[in-house]
């Protein structure tokens, strides 16, 4: 891989290595961090890549043990309740805000399968695939995800089949 | 708005900071390939000396039991092997060292009255077997040869 094509794909994919991570850990310091050491892992990878898409996918997926990583160290084992959030973006609208805040309220294994559903766009079993869970179990998650946004959201959150 | 049109919207709002993505562009890995190096060769190095302490201290610990717990057989075709043997140690401190040999198993420990006593037994007394010869090497340098069949 040149420098040219390294640049690229980590310009290019940074932003959702940091939302993965952010979905996990709930803060921009950690998420960066995971950035990096994403970032890092791709530049010594000797993996031959087959596309683009295959490159995505192994980057997102290196975000998740990264992230899953970090969260069970003993030095980052602890919780952060909404309140405390401090690195909440500031949205231009309610709606957003609301749903932001209705996202981080889920439990962690919600979280991360409503962001792999909604925001990149994967289906049930390919994110069954990467997180190495049955995909019966992605479909419960994703639709108590979606029952709990509901509930929250009301209105704002749109009724889903 | 649909719902994964909101989400979109809600969550491109996350940017990972660019300082950071440069760091790693700009650093091109090559430090962090150094540090990641030479952080794995002290901890192996720490891990060798480690054993190396534990190794000699267990011996301390032992009267010598695990560099000592080696018989020195001669085999039929007059070769001399080093076996690793089982030591143990009675209510007065005497040791056994035993081993297990073809099919053979044979004992020496330490008597009340000095010297040594050499218990040659046929783990499968069924089978045919060959007689073993046991080296007892002396502290003066010299040796005896005890067969047992």
């Amino acid at each position: 891989m040149t420098d040219e094509e390294f640049t690229s794909i980590s310009l290019r994919y940074s932003d959702s290595i940091f939302r993965i991570a952010f979905n996990y850990c709930k803060n921009r310091a950690d998420s960066d961090d995971i950035v990096q050491n994403v970032l890092i892992k791709f530049y010594k990878c000797s993996k031959k890549f087959d596309s683009e898409e295959h490159i995505r996918n192994w980057l997102i997926r290196v975000a998740i043990n990264e992230s899953k990583k970090l969260l069970i160290s003993p030095f980052k084992k602890r919780t952060v309740p909404i309140d405390e959030i401090s690195d909440k973006p500031a949205f231009d609208n309610q709606e957003k805000s609301d749903l932001f805040d209705a996202v981080m309220k889920l439990p962690k294994k919600y979280r991360i399968v409503v962001y792999m559903y909604y925001y990149e766009d994967y289906d049930v079993s390919e994110i069954s695939k990467m997180l190495g869970v049955n995909s019966s179990t992605i479909r419960t998650q994703l639709s108590r995800a979606r029952s709990s946004l509901k509930e929250q959201l009301q209105e704002v959150w749109a009724d889903e089949q | 708005m649909s719902n994964k049109e909101l989400f979109r919207q809600t969550f491109s709002e996350l940017h990972a900071s660019e300082d950071k993505v440069m760091e790693v562009i700009n650093m091109k890995c090559n430090r962090k390939t150094k540090h990641f190096h030479s952080k794995r060769l002290i901890a192996v190095a720490a891990c060798v000396g480690t054993i190396l302490i534990a190794g000699v201290v267990a011996n301390a610990a032992t009267d010598g039991a695990i560099v000592d717990s080696f018989i020195t057989v001669i085999t039929q075709n007059g070769e001399e092997k080093e076996i690793p043997a089982e030591v143990s140690y009675d209510n007065d401190g005497r040791k056994t060292q035993t081993i297990e040999y073809g099919n053979k198993v044979v004992t020496v420990e330490e008597l009340e009255s000095g010297g040594s006593g050499y218990t040659f037994t046929q783990k499968d007394p069924d089978k045919t077997h060959d007689s073993i010869t046991i080296v007892h090497r002396f502290e003066n340098g010299g040796a005896m040869y005890i067969s047992g069949s």
